[in-house]
C-alpha cells in the first residue's frame, strides 16, 4: 500500500525523541504520555525501564524507536536502577543528565514498591513516572494493586474485590518534594507537571492515568475519552502534593460526570450490575468529598491551562 | 604501610584504593563492617564516592548496575541471604557485561538461620556468570579488590571477592596497605567505551530474540574463558608493583604427593598445617589451593592432579543431589583426559569431603583424618561429612 | 550512519555483535501501517450552515476569524460571497442558524447576528476584495433590488462595467421600498447601495430601460422582481378600502401613508401579510390577520411570527374571505368562511377546503391583501426576447425559485458568473443543484462534493455548554409605538463570544488535538495554502488506524475509510520525497460552501 519508504531526511536535523515504528497496540495511551514527557525533558535524559509494556514497545535488539538512552532492568528495580544511574552520572561529571524511571502500575504499586519507597525515602534526584493502565497488561491483563474495584481481569474473572491502592498517599508519606497525578487526556497539565519537576532536586513522582483500549476492552479510538471521563467523574483526580503535605487539586469539574458513563465505555466493566455501579458511585463521591475537604487549594497546575 | 586490620577492613581499604565512585550498600552480618568502614572513609573525605544506603541487597545490585552502566566504578558487599536475594540481578549484571566488583563474606544460607562461615552462599551463585576469587588471608582480601577491578574492567565480567565470615572478616592480621599512587599506576580511572553516551543513544539490555540470543551468551561465555589469561596478566602486573603473587591455583608439596587435598579459602592454611604434620610422619601428601573458582582453572587443576593417585576435595558447602561443588568441578576437570595415571589404572580417585558447615571449625586433626581416608582410597560415603555426630 | 536509524539491521556474524547487549538502530523500517484495517482520512468538509446558505458563505471560517479578533479577515471572507451583509444580517431567514449543529447541543450560534455586526462595521469601508483587470465589456442591469445589486457587485469585481436601471426614484428594491423600517431601516439599504455604487457601478434612478438598452450592452441582467400582486379572486376586491399589502408598505416607507385607523383585515400568512399587520398597528390601526391554514403552515419567517405574536397581533386561522362589500356606514364587510385542511397540496402543506355553511360576516374598515406576488416580464418585453436571447439573463424573484432576499442575492451572483462565462467565451456549466461560490470561481478552484459534518461527528467534550447571547432588542410595548428598529446589532464582545461558540464544523483551525493524541506520532498539523491555512498530514506508513484522531477531532475533520479509498485518493495527491508516504490534504475545500 505504501509507496515511498520513509527516509532519513524525514527526521530532519533534530531527530524526534520517540519515532513511529514502535510496537504499541493501536490506541495506546502510554506512548502518548512518554512522548510528551520526553519532549519536555529533552535528549539529555536516560530512562530506567523495568519489565512492562514498554520493554516490548521499544523493540528488540538491535533496534529501538527512541533517540534517548534506555536502560532495561528487572521488574522490581526501576527506582533502584535509576538511583544508580543518577549517582553514576553525578560521579562522572554529568550532573545535567536527567534520570527518569518509566514503570507500569505493577512495577510501581506492587513489585516495584520497595525500590520506589527506598529511592523516595532517600529523596534521590530522579523522576519516577508510573504509566498506570490498571493491570499487568504486558503479560495479558492480570490484576495488580492498581486494578480498580469490580474490574474484570484474567485473574479476577468475577471482578476485582479490592480497592485500588492509594499510591499517592504512599508516596506522599515519604515527603518527597513533588508528587502529582496526570492524565493522557490532559496533556498540557502533564507538560506543566514535568516542567515543575525539572526545577526540583529530589524525587519527583508522577502518576499518569494511561487508558488501555486493549486491556480495558474498548475500541482503540476511545483511549482519550476514557481518560477524560475518568478525570471528569472524579475517579482519577488531577492533583499535586508538595513535600508530602500541601495538596493542590488542579481541576474541580463544575458538574461531575456520573461514573456510569465512564464505566460504560469499557468492556472490563460490562458485567457490572446497577447495584455495583451505584456502590462505585457512592465510593467515588465519598473519596472525592474527602479529597476536596483535605486539599489546601484548587488551582490548575499552571496558569492558563484549560481542563475539559 | 603495614597495619593490623580485620578482613572486612582490608576489603574497605581495597575499595578506597580502587577509587570506587558509587557504593550502594545494605548491611548484613558479617559484612557490616565493610559498609561501616566505607561510610567512615566517605564521611572523612578519604573516598570520593556516592554512598547509597539502599533498602535491600536486590536494590544494591540494581543500583550498581545503574552506576556501572553510566560509566562509574561501582562496588557493593553482602553475604548469605543478601547474596541470595540479589541472585536475579547477579545474572543481570553479568549478562549486561558490567565491570562491577562485589565482596561476599562467606556465610551459610538459611533455612535454618546461621550467621557463621561456610561457602554455600557464593557457591550457590556459581552459575550467575560472575568471576569468583577465594581469599586465604586479609592481605589477599585487600589485594583481590584491586585485582578484581583490573580484570573485570578488561573483560567486562563482574567479579566476586570472597572471604570467610569471622575467620577472615572479623580477625585481625597484618596487612600491607599499598600507596594510593602505586595503585593508581596499575588501576587507572574507569573509561568504559560501552557506557552510556548521551550523544549516541542505545537501549541497554533490550529484548534479544532467539535469532541473536545465542551469540550474546556466547560472547559472555567467551569473555569469562578469556578472563583466565587476563587474571594471569593482572597478577603479573600486581606482582611487579607490589611483590605479591596470586596465581589461579597454588600447589603445596605436590612434587611427589600420592594423596592430595584440594581446598579454597582460609581453610587452605589449616590443610597446609596438616600436610606438614603428615609429611613429618613420612606420608607423601600435598595440597592444592584454588583461588580462582570461576572461571574454573580446569587446565591448571588437571596438570597438577592427573598423576596423583588419590585426590580429596574439601568443600565448605554441600548441595543435595550434587555433593560438594569444588569436588564436582575437580572431578569434571579430570574426566575425558584420555590419560591413565598408571597407578590405579584410571583417572585419580576423587573423594569429596564436606566440612565447616555453618561455622564449625575444621582442625588440623580433622584434615589429617581426611587424608587417612584419601590415602586408603576408598570410602563408604561420598561426600564424607567431617566430624558428623553419629 | 544516517541510515542506521531507518534501515533494518542484520547481524550475520558474531563479529558484528556488540560486546555489550544493547540496541542502536532505529525502527523506522518497521512499517506499522500494515497493522491496520481501516484508516483515517482528513478532509475539509462542508458545514451544515454553509450548505444551507444560499450564498455559500464560508461560515465556520468567518466565525473563527471573528473569534480570533480578525474582523477584517472575517469581513473579507464574508464579502467574497455576500454582497449585502448589513441587509441580510437583518432580513435573511438564517437557514444557517436553523441547520447549525450547535442547536443540538445547547443553542444555535447567532450567525446572522454576527453577519450583521460585520456588515454594519464595514458598511462605509471600501470593498476589500481584489478585482480582475478591467474588461471592455459592459453589462446592463434592470432593477436595483438585491438580485440586481448583487449582480452589479460581482460583475464589477470581474472587471466589467455595470449600469443599473432602476424604475423607482430610490434604489434597493423590496428591501428599500417595502420591508418596514423596524426590520430594515432605510439608511441601511441606502448605505448598502452606496457601498456598491462606490465600486464604480453606474446607477440610473427613475429610469426605465429603453428599447435600445440591449444594444448598448454586451449582456443584460434582468431582475425586475415579482411585483404583480396576486388577487384574492373574490367578489369586489377592487373596492376602495381594499389594497395590497405591498402598496401599503411602500406607501408607509415612502412617507405617503402616515396613518391607518380602524379595524383592518389582512389576508395572508407570509412576511408581507405580517409586515402589513404590524405596520397597521404602528400607524394606529387594529389589524387582524386572516389566514386560510394554521400557524404551523404560515410561510412567514419564524422570528417574524414570534414578534407579531409578542405584539399581540390578532390572528384568525383556518379562515378565508369569500366576498367583500361596502356597508352603509362607509365601512366594509367581509364574509369569512372556515377552512379545513385535507391531504397536502403541491407545497406539502395540508390543502385548505371551505367548510360549507360556516360563513360569517364581520365589519371592517379596510382590507389588505397579501397573498403573494406574481412574476410578469411583459412590461420589459421590449428589451427583446427575454427568455430566448442569449445576451439576457434573468435573475432574482423574476427567475422563479425561493423568494428571499438571500436567494435573490444568490441569483445575482449566479447571473454575474454566467454572464462572465459568456462574455469571456468560456463554455462551462454552472451546477444547477447548489449555489455558486464566487470565491471559487474567481480563484479558479475546483470544489468537490462531500457530506456536511453532522452533529454526531462533533466531539462535544471540547465545548463547554454556553448560552447564546442575543442582541439587545426593544420590548413589544416599546416598539409598537413607531418604526424604530426592533433589534440592535450584536455588541462586538458578544459577537466574539457568539463566534467562539461555533464548533467550526469541517474546517481545521490548527487546534492540534489530533497531533497531540496520536500514539504513533503520524498525524502532524501542518500549514497549508489557502483556507485558514491549516491542515494535517498523516503518515500512512505507520498509522495503525486506531481512530483516535477521528474520534477526538472536535469538528469532524476525519473519517475512517478503507484502504482502497486511501490508495485511490493517495494516488492522486501523494507527496513523496521529503514528506515520505503522506497523503496531502491540500485537496481544496471539499464541498465547502
Amino acid at each position: 500500500m505504501s509507496v515511498d519508504k520513509a527516509d532519513a531526511k524525514k527526521l530532519g536535523k533534530t531527530p524526534p525523541l520517540f519515532t513511529p515504528g514502535h510496537l504499541a497496540c493501536p490506541g495506546c495511551g502510554g506512548t502518548l504520555a512518554l512522548n510528551r514527557v520526553l519532549n519536555v525533558l529533552g535528549k539529555k535524559t536516560v530512562i530506567s525501564l523495568p519489565a512492562c509494556c514498554f520493554s516490548i514497545i521499544t523493540g528488540a535488539f538491535p533496534h529501538m524507536p527512541l533517540n534517548v538512552n534506555l536502560v532495561h532492568t528487572a521488574f522490581e528495580t526501576a527506582a533502584a536502577l535509576a538511583t544508580g544511574l543518577k549517582a553514576g552520572f553525578e560521579m562522572t561529571g554529568r550532573e545535567d543528565v536527567t534520570v527518569m524511571a518509566w514503570a507500569g502500575d505493577g512495577g510501581t504499586f506492587d513489585i516495584g514498591l520497595q525500590a520506589l519507597s527506598g529511592a523516595a525515602e532517600r529523596n534521590e534526584d530522579i523522576f519516577f513516572f508510573c504509566y498506570d493502565n490498571e493491570a499487568y497488561m504486558n503479560t495479558g491483563n492480570q490484576r495488580s494493586g492498581a486494578t480498580p474495584l469490580c474490574s474484570w481481569t484474567t485473574t479476577t474473572p468475577t471482578g476485582e474485590t479490592m480497592e485500588k491502592k492509594d499510591i499517592m498517599g504512599i508516596v506522599a508519606a515519604h515527603q518527597i518534594p513533588y508528587a502529582a497525578t496526570a492524565s493522557i487526556a490532559h496533556l498540557d497539565d502533564l507538560d506543566a507537571k514535568v516542567r515543575k519537576g525539572v526545577e526540583i532536586r529530589g524525587t519527583k513522582f508522577i502518576h499518569i492515568f494511561s487508558a488501555c483500549p486493549t486491556g480495558w476492552r474498548m475500541p482503540p479510538d476511545m483511549t482519550i475519552k476514557a481518560a477524560r471521563l475518568a478525570v471528569k467523574s472524579g475517579v482519577f483526580p488531577l492533583m499535586e502534593i508538595f513535600d508530602g503535605e500541601r495538596r493542590v487539586l488542579n481541576y474541580r469539574p463544575e458538574e461531575q460526570t456520573p461514573v456510569r458513563e465512564y464505566l460504560g465505555l469499557q468492556g472490563r466493566f460490562s458485567h457490572l450490575t446497577d447495584g455495583e455501579i451505584e456502590e462505585i458511585q457512592r465510593r467515588v463521591d465519598e473519596r472525592w468529598g474527602k479529597l476536596v475537604a483535605l486539599v489546601d487549594e484548587v488551582r490548575p497546575s499552571e496558569d492558563g491551562i484549560e481542563y475539559i | 604501610m603495614k597495619m593490623l586490620m580485620e578482613g572486612n577492613h582490608a576489603v574497605s581499604w581495597g575499595v578506597m584504593l580502587s577509587r570506587v565512585q558509587v557504593l550502594p550498600v545494605y548491611p548484613i552480618t558479617p559484612q557490616t563492617h565493610i559498609s561501616e568502614a566505607l561510610a567512615d572513609f566517605v564521611a572523612e573525605g578519604k573516598l570520593d564516592a556516592r554512598y547509597i544506603k539502599v533498602e535491600s541487597e536486590h536494590s544494591a545490585m540494581a543500583a550498581c548496575i545503574g552506576a556501572s552502566t553510566a560509566g562509574a566504578r561501582a562496588f557493593t558487599a553482602t553475604s548469605s541471604q543478601g547474596l541470595a536475594l540479589m541472585h536475579e540481578m547477579l545474572h543481570w549484571a553479568a549478562g549486561a557485561r558490567l565491570p562491577i566488583v562485589m565482596a561476599n563474606v562467606n556465610r551459610a544460607i538459611g533455612s535454618p538461620w546461621n550467621i557463621w562461615n561456610d561457602q554455600s552462599d557464593s557457591m550457590s551463585q556459581r552459575d550467575t556468570g560472575w568471576l569468583q576469587f577465594y581469599c586465604e588471608d586479609n592481605q589477599e582480601c585487600l589485594d583481590s579488590i584491586i585485582l578484581a577491578y583490573m580484570v573485570s574492567e578488561a573483560v567486562l565480567v563482574p567479579s566476586m571477592v570472597v572471604l570467610d565470615a569471622f575467620i577472615l572478616s572479623h580477625t585481625q592480621e597484618a596487612v600491607e596497605t599499598p600507596r594510593a599512587e602505586d595503585v593508581d599506576a596499575i588501576l587507572p580511572p574507569l573509561d568504559n567505551p560501552n557506557a552510556i553516551d548521551i550523544d549516541a543513544p542505545r537501549a541497554y539490555s533490550p529484548v534479544v530474540a532467539p535469532d541473536n540470543f545465542t551469540e550474546a551468551k556466547f560472547k559472555q561465555f567467551r569473555a569469562s574463558e578469556e578472563a583466565i589469561s587476563v587474571i594471569e596478566d593482572a597478577g603479573a602486573k600486581f606482582k611487579d608493583a607490589f611483590g605479591r603473587d596470586y596465581p589461579l591455583v597454588t600447589p603445596y608439596m605436590m612434587d611427589d604427593a600420592e594423596a592430595v587435598l584440594v581446598a579454597a579459602g582460609a581453610v587452605s592454611g589449616t590443610v597446609r598445617g596438616a600436610v606438614d604434620t603428615l609429611r613429618g610422619d613420612g606420608k607423601k601428601v600435598g595440597m592444592v589451593k584454588i583461588r580462582t573458582f570461576r572461571p574454573f582453572p580446569a587446565k591448571q587443576i588437571r596438570d597438577i592432579l592427573l598423576n596423583v593417585p588419590n585426590v580429596g576435595v574439601l568443600d565448605k558447602s554441600v548441595f543435595p543431589g550434587a555433593g560438594g561443588p569444588i569436588a564436582q568441578e575437580v572431578r569434571a576437570s579430570l574426566y575425558n583426559t584420555g590419560k591413565l595415571n598408571g597407578a590405579n589404572g584410571g583417572p585419580p580417585k576423587v573423594t569429596g569431603f564436606v566440612g565447616g558447615l555453618g561455622g564449625r571449625d575444621i582442625t588440623v586433626a580433622d584434615v589429617a583424618g581426611a587424608f587417612k581416608t584419601i590415602i586408603k582410597g576408598e570410602t563408604a560415603d561420598d561426600p564424607v561429612f567431617l566430624g558428623l555426630k553419629k | 550512519m544516517a541510515d542506521k536509524k531507518t534501515e533494518k539491521i542484520n547481524i550475520p556474524s558474531i563479529a558484528d555483535f556488540p560486546e555489550v547487549p544493547s540496541s542502536w538502530g532505529g525502527m523506522l523500517w518497521n512499517e506499522t501501517g500494515s497493522w491496520r484495517f481501516a484508516a483515517p482520512l482528513f478532509a475539509e468538509r462542508p458545514s451544515p450552515c454553509s450548505t444551507a446558505c444560499p450564498l455559500s458563505n464560508s461560515i465556520p471560517k468567518i466565525m473563527h476569524l471573528v473569534k480570533e479578533g480578525d474582523t477584517k479577515g472575517a469581513f473579507e471572507l464574508l464579502a467574497w460571497e455576500d454582497p449585502i451583509p448589513a441587509v441580510l444580517g437583518r432580513v435573511c431567514p438564517a437557514f444557517c442558524v436553523v441547520e447549525c449543529n450547535r442547536s443540538q447541543y445547547d443553542e444555535a450560534v447567532g450567525i446572522r447576528d454576527i453577519e450583521r455586526r460585520l456588515g454594519d462595521d464595514f458598511i462605509n469601508s471600501p470593498s476589500p476584495l481584489p478585482r480582475r483587470d478591467k474588461t471592455n465589456k459592459g453589462v446592463g442591469i434592470i432593477g436595483s433590488g438585491p438580485a440586481g445589486l448583487s449582480a452589479a457587485y460581482f460583475l464589477t469585481l470581474l472587471g466589467h462595467t455595470v449600469t443599473i436601471f432602476e424604475r423607482e426614484n430610490v434604489a434597493g428594491g423590496i428591501p428599500r421600498l417595502s420591508i418596514p423600517d423596524y426590520r430594515l431601516p432605510k439608511e441601511i439599504v441606502e448605505k448598502t447601495v452606496e457601498a456598491i455604487t462606490r465600486m464604480g457601478v453606474k446607477l440610473r434612478l427613475g429610469a426605465e430601460a429603453g428599447m435600445d438598452t440591449g444594444k448598448n450592452f454586451d449582456a443584460l441582467f434582468v431582475s425586475p422582481g415579482a411585483v404583480v400582486t396576486m388577487a384574492l379572486n373574490i367578489e369586489d376586491e377592487n373596492l376602495p378600502g381594499v389594497r395590497s399589502g405591498t402598496e401599503l408598505l411602500k406607501g408607509v416607507k415612502a412617507g405617503s401613508i402616515k396613518e391607518v385607523r380602524g379595524k383592518i383585515a389582512v389576508v395572508g400568512g407570509g412576511n408581507t401579510a405580517l409586515d402589513a399587520a404590524r405596520t397597521i398597528l404602528r400607524l394606529g390601526g387594529e389589524p387582524v390577520l386572516i389566514y386560510r391554514r394554521t400557524a404551523v403552515e404560515m410561510p412567514a419567517f419564524a422570528d417574524e411570527i414570534k414578534e407579531a405574536a409578542e405584539e399581540n397581533i390578532l390572528m384568525e386561522f383556518l379562515k378565508a374571505p369569500v366576498v367583500v362589500k361596502s356597508t352603509d356606514g362607509g365601512r366594509l364587510s367581509v364574509t369569512l368562511i372556515d377552512m379545513e385542511l385535507v391531504e397536502s397540496d403541491e407545497s406539502g402543506r395540508g390543502r385548505p377546503v371551505p367548510v360549507k355553511g360556516s360563513e360569517r360576516t364581520i365589519e371592517i374598515d379596510g382590507l389588505v391583501t397579501a397573498v403573494g406576488e406574481k412574476i410578469d416580464l411583459s412590461p420589459i418585453g421590449y428589451l427583446g426576447n427575454i427568455e430566448g436571447d442569449e445576451k439576457i439573463f434573468i435573475g432574482g424573484d423574476a427567475a422563479g425559485g425561493d423568494r428571499t432576499v438571500a436567494h435573490a442575492a444568490a441569483s445575482g451572483k449566479r447571473g454575474a458568473v454566467a454572464i462572465d462565462l459568456k462574455l469571456m467565451g468560456k463554455n462551462v456549466d454552472l451546477p444547477a443543484d447548489r449555489p455558486v461560490s464566487f470565491r471559487a470561481y474567481f480563484n479558479g478552484e475546483e470544489k468537490a462534493e462531500a457530506e456536511p459534518v453532522s452533529f454526531d461527528e462533533i466531539n462535544t467534550d471540547y465545548f463547554p455548554k454556553a448560552e447564546r447571547r442575543r442582541p439587545e432588542g426593544l420590548t413589544p410595548e416599546v416598539r409598537t409605538v413607531d418604526f424604530s428598529e426592533i433589534e440592535a446589532t450584536l455588541a462586538p464582545t458578544d459577537s466574539v463570544y457568539e463566534a467562539s461558540r461555533c464548533f467550526v464544523c469541517g474546517t481545521c483551525i490548527d487546534c492540534k488535538t489530533c497531533e497531540s493524541f496520536c500514539p504513533d506520532f503520524t498525524v502532524r498539523a501542518v500549514k497549508m495554502a489557502g483556507k485558514l491555512g491549516f491542515g494535517v498530514e498523516i503518515d500512512y506508513t505507520y498509522c495503525k488506524g486506531c481512530g483516535i484522531c477521528v474520534r477526538e477531532c472536535p469538528r469532524g475533520m476525519f473519517t475512517m475509510v478503507d484502504e482502497e479509498t486511501i490508495e485511490r485518493l493517495g494516488r492522486q495527491d501523494i507527496k513523496g520525497g521529503e514528506k515520505g508516504t503522506t497523503i496531502s490534504t491540500d485537496r481544496g475545500e471539499a464541498g465547502d460552501r
